[in-house]
């Protein structure tokens, strides 16, 4: 390749741009601040009202970010990952001291979400512990990286928020299959990991028939799980969706029960061809929940106003941008730009996922955000920094690195 | 160029990645379709169960006119204040907007310069059962209330003038037993009928004709959606039907015979009937005491109510058709009937009268103990001789005497489109057996014949016995609403008595108004010719000997018009008391006529 001859410019290296994934990238921006406005549209808070200008605005700062990291050579920053991800782990402590608290859990300080950033941090570091050409593949690297996920989880769930920290868990194991860490250990822990599960699944089942107090059922469901009351509940709720909940919650407004039910009427009544832009009665009505419509429920406001034509739009863009990125992988001829893209693209499906399954009642709810469409600065930055690695590993991938 | 790939880097790795990728979207795709194709219809009927909210609209009541088209039941606009609470909420507790609430309303008293009718806990109780409706603060708002209202009331957000039709009597107590009174809507009874969860109060007939042809009246009520929040507060509305207005009802009253049928009424407990013996219209119908409709409708105040209910003269009772009576010596033309049925021979038997009767160990006597020396059926009716038909009756027996009686409409209800009717008594010698373990003897035959004993009947029935005398045989059925001038009528029955029997028993009766000893020579009306018969019927109250005066007549006697029957609790008699009463009455509905008549006789 000829590539390697030609001195690095900026606008060079635009030439290499992956168009599909800046399009894709910017129409599911696009879409998120039409729909923020349309979940927003009905609050009486001029700050809420607002806040699809700042998304738009987030989005162009990260666009900013996006294009800087992709004319910039990832293997030139991924040096010092280990810096940022210290830094990260810092600031998953101040959030746990300083943290204000939100919802029943303390995620932000200094108005950022640093779990979001976490996610972002363990890739990286992971990339460039793994990915090189002379990096351990022993038990003990698989122990190490298991280690470098650990510390983040832990802090994580400290505040606590059990959906970010679901996502570190396939996001770090998708990258040790990739990189072949290990295969013994991985596999026995997959297991081990399986059997967990199910382990906690069916407690939350068994205790069900528990003839106990409300307190007394939550402890002892506690110390055999690990899991929180209203993590417990919404555990429950997934395995018996046709239940209603009365325990501890005087009406079924908990959470988990009623904004489970509000959501899918609101994506089941959207029909064919949805409502119409700003026209959702559920999101009109203040049946999805207006605390949660903008951000963790965007896809019910979506899928109720543009119907099922525009959730498999949304579908058909996720695939595209995702598929991008594994194309990306591909084309990379080193492992620290494959292992980076992995951990984005499993880091992204998972949170479509969970997101999305969530909103239609496939899995319980939990408060994961659906990347660059809901509301939210910090995963949106975070998403967008992400996709600008990706985008650098595209431009970048295919000059040879023999500094690795 | 591939020197740098290391080879634990599989693609294949990367694929599989992929195809979980797929599969995840794919799964969730086949969610979506599930939710917004196949079940999507399921889930909009979810969604609009929970959001749209039906309410029942009222629809404007019908008026009442009597037959010269004066109203007699009117709607007039009730004014009021209404809080849309929607527009006061406030975010958190419900307190906060309660108390938002009461703010507004202590603003606004001190604007209107009216004090708060609307205490807290009414503001509480309607957020919990009427969330989507507006809240009714103060009703019947005057005109300067208003006007400040109208001035100010860009100050006021969420709050609204709000109109509900209210039921105004315009001639005050006239005929309030006919056409009665409207409540306030049952809530539970029209969510019965359609599926509504609110209704807006409407009104119902709660007495009378109001009563009666409620369902013309109320006409249709039309139904509103209202879309509700979350939270419960209405968001936006549309109509989903219009109401239907009431009919009105053109009635047979004439409000100029039924006020002078009031006014002579007016303090003494008693009743009255005018009654068309061509067709059955009722021309006037009273009850004395009586009362205010206006004060009734829509809601009495408790004190006035529990008086009404607890008044012993019991002014809510309409006594011409729910108050029953002994009908006295208005009873004797029917018995005189019946023994003219018989055969011709009793017009001109003659009976001794020295001024009592014997029967066994009882004693019948004549009014004020006067012997009326020989008589005979004519004269008998004319002086009211109880001796003479206590003979006649104890001569042909009771079977005759009840044929007639029950033809007449005696011991039955007359149908009358009203509610609340009585059906009176017209003793058998079953309902004696059964009701007093005794037979039945010549004494109740004879006391029947005159008039007293168990026999009882209404004013009404009275009356329509009364106008089967004047039209030849005709019973028909007593009627409210007007049917037009060409109507003949309903005829229930036709009696048995012969024309020459009917011609007759009128001819005695016109001597009891002109006849020199005519007991009811108080009603004579010249220019006017009269056929009437007075009854005077005993009665104890606590012990008290007291009278029932009772008066049946008609006019003009040889093509009779007007019937005209009265009844008046504590009488002398029914010749002194109620005599005058009626000629007053016969002189308001004849005045025209007396009046042209007088010319023609001075020209």
């Amino acid at each position: 390749m000829n590539t390697v001859a030609r001195p690095w410019s900026p606008l060079g290296a635009l030439r290499h741009l992956n168009w599909v994934l800046l399009v894709g990238l910017c129409l599911l921006v696009a879409i998120g601040t039409a729909f923020i406005y349309s979940a927003c549209s009905i609050r009486d808070e001029k700050a809420v009202q607002g806040l699809y200008l700042r998304h738009a605005q987030v989005a162009a700062v990260g666009l900013a970010v996006y294009l800087t990291l992709a004319c910039v050579n990832y293997r030139t920053l991924l040096r010092g990952t280990w810096v940022f991800y210290l830094g990260t782990l810092s600031l998953l402590v101040a959030v746990l001291v300083f943290g204000d608290v939100n919802m029943g859990a303390q995620r932000r300080v200094f108005h950022v979400q640093p779990s979001e950033i976490a996610k972002l941090a363990v890739i990286l570091f992971l990339a460039w512990f793994l990915g090189r050409r002379d990096a351990p593949r022993g038990t003990a690297a698989f122990l190490a990286a298991l280690g470098v996920l650990a510390v983040p989880v832990a802090l994580v769930l400290q505040q606590p928020d059990l959906g970010t920290a679901l996502v570190f868990v396939p996001t770090v194991f998708a990258m040790l299959f990739v990189a072949n860490v290990s295969p013994r250990a991985f596999w026995t822990t997959v297991a081990i990991g399986v059997a967990a599960v199910v382990w906690v699944l069916s407690a939350v089942a068994i205790a069900e028939s528990w003839e106990v107090d409300k307190k007394t059922h939550d402890s002892r469901l506690q110390v055999m799980t690990g899991l929180q009351g209203f993590q417990q509940e919404r555990v429950a709720h997934f395995l018996f969706p046709e239940r209603e909940f009365e325990k501890g919650a005087k009406n079924n407004r908990g959470y988990g029960s009623w904004n489970k039910r509000q959501s899918e009427i609101a994506v089941g009544s959207g029909g064919v061809w949805g409502k119409g832009f700003c026209k959702g009665d559920q999101n009109l009505l203040g049946y999805l929940p207006p605390r949660v419509s903008f951000n963790d429920f965007i896809f019910s406001v979506l899928s109720e106003e543009a119907g099922f034509a525009g959730s498999m739009t949304i579908l058909a863009l996720y695939a595209l941008v995702i598929g991008a990125v594994l194309t990306v992988a591909f084309g990379c001829p080193d492992g620290v730009g494959k292992l980076l893209c992995v951990g984005v693209a499993v880091m992204m499906f998972c949170h479509v996922f969970v997101n999305i399954a969530m909103t239609v009642g496939l899995l319980p709810v939990t408060g994961l955000p659906l990347p660059f469409i809901s509301s939210g600065g910090t995963c949106l930055l975070t998403m967008m920094a992400a996709m600008g690695f990706v985008q650098s590993v595209a431009i970048h991938g295919r000059q040879s690195a023999p500094r690795f | 160029m591939d020197l740098h790939e290391p080879k634990h880097f599989n693609n294949w790795r990367l694929a599989l990645l992929g195809v979980v990728f797929l599969a995840g979207l794919v799964l969730l795709g086949v969610r979506l379709y599930h939710l917004q194709v196949v079940q999507s219809w399921d889930y909009e009927q979810r969604q609009t169960k929970q959001s749209v909210r039906r309410v029942l609209l009222p629809s404007p009541r019908g008026r009442i006119l009597d037959r010269r088209g004066r109203l007699l039941a009117d709607n007039q606009p009730n004014y009021c204040v209404a809080l849309y609470l929607e527009e006061l909420r406030r975010p958190g507790r419900w307190s906060n907007t309660v108390n938002a609430a009461e703010i507004e309303l202590d603003r606004l008293s001190e604007t209107l310069q009216i004090p708060r009718a609307c205490p807290r806990h009414r503001i509480e109780e309607h957020i919990r059962k009427n969330l989507p409706l507006p809240l009714i603060v103060w009703a019947h708002l005057d005109d300067a209330a208003l006007a400040r209202l109208v001035e100010c009331r860009t100050n006021f957000p969420g709050v609204y003038i709000f109109v509900q039709p209210e039921r105004l009597y315009p001639q005050g107590r006239l005929a309030a037993h006919v056409l009665g009174y409207v409540g306030r809507g049952d809530l539970a009874e029209a969510a019965r009928a359609e599926d509504f969860h609110y209704q807006l109060p409407g009104l119902k007939g709660r007495a009378g004709l109001e009563k009666e042809y409620d369902d013309l009246l109320c006409g249709l009520p039309g139904g509103q959606l209202i879309r509700v929040d979350a939270v419960g507060y209405r968001h936006d509305e549309w109509t989903a039907r219009q109401p239907v207005p009431g009919r009105d009802l053109t009635l047979t009253l004439d409000s100029g015979i039924q006020a002078s049928l009031e006014n002579v009424l007016a303090g003494v407990r008693g009743a009255g009937v005018v009654l068309d013996p061509r067709n059955g219209d009722i021309l006037a119908m009273a009850s004395a005491p009586t009362f205010d409709p206006n004060a009734l409708s829509p809601a009495p105040a408790p004190e006035l109510w529990q008086a009404l209910l607890d008044d012993s003269a019991r002014p809510l009772l309409n006594r011409a058709l729910a108050g029953v009576y002994p009908p006295g010596s208005t009873m004797k033309p029917f018995v005189a009937l019946a023994a003219l049925t018989l055969g011709d021979q009793p017009a001109i038997t003659t009976h001794v009268c020295d001024g009592s009767f014997h029967l066994g160990n009882r004693l019948i006597q004549c009014a004020n103990g006067e012997r009326h020396g020989v008589v005979d059926m004519r004269k008998a009716i004319e002086v009211s001789c109880n001796v003479y038909f206590c003979s006649v009756a104890r001569d042909m027996g009771y079977e005759p005497i009840w044929t007639i009686a029950q033809q007449a409409g005696m011991g039955r209800r007359t149908g009358i489109d009203l509610p609340g009717e009585a059906a009176g008594l017209l003793p058998t010698a079953a309902w004696k057996q059964a009701r007093q373990h005794e037979e039945w003897s010549v004494g109740d035959t004879c006391n029947v014949a005159i008039g007293q004993g168990d026999l009882l009947v209404s004013p009404l029935q009275m009356a329509v016995a009364t106008a089967a005398l004047a039209n030849g045989g005709r019973v028909l059925q007593p009627r409210l609403l007007r049917r037009g001038d060409s109507d003949e009528g309903e005829v229930i029955s036709r009696a048995s008595w012969p024309a020459s029997a009917n011609v007759f028993v009128c001819s005695a009766m016109r001597d009891v108004v002109s006849g020199e000893e005519g007991t009811g020579h108080r009603v004579r009306v010249s220019g006017l010719t009269i056929a009437a018969k007075t009854g005077t019927a005993q009665y104890r109250v606590d012990g008290q000997p007291k009278k029932y005066g009772w008066m049946i007549s008609f006019a003009p006697a040889e093509a009779p018009r007007v019937v005209a029957v009265m009844v008046v609790e504590e009488a002398q008699t029914g010749g002194l008391t109620v005599g005058p009463r009626l000629q007053r009455v016969l002189l308001t509905i004849f005045a025209d006529e007396i009046a042209a008549g007088g010319k023609a006789d001075a020209t």
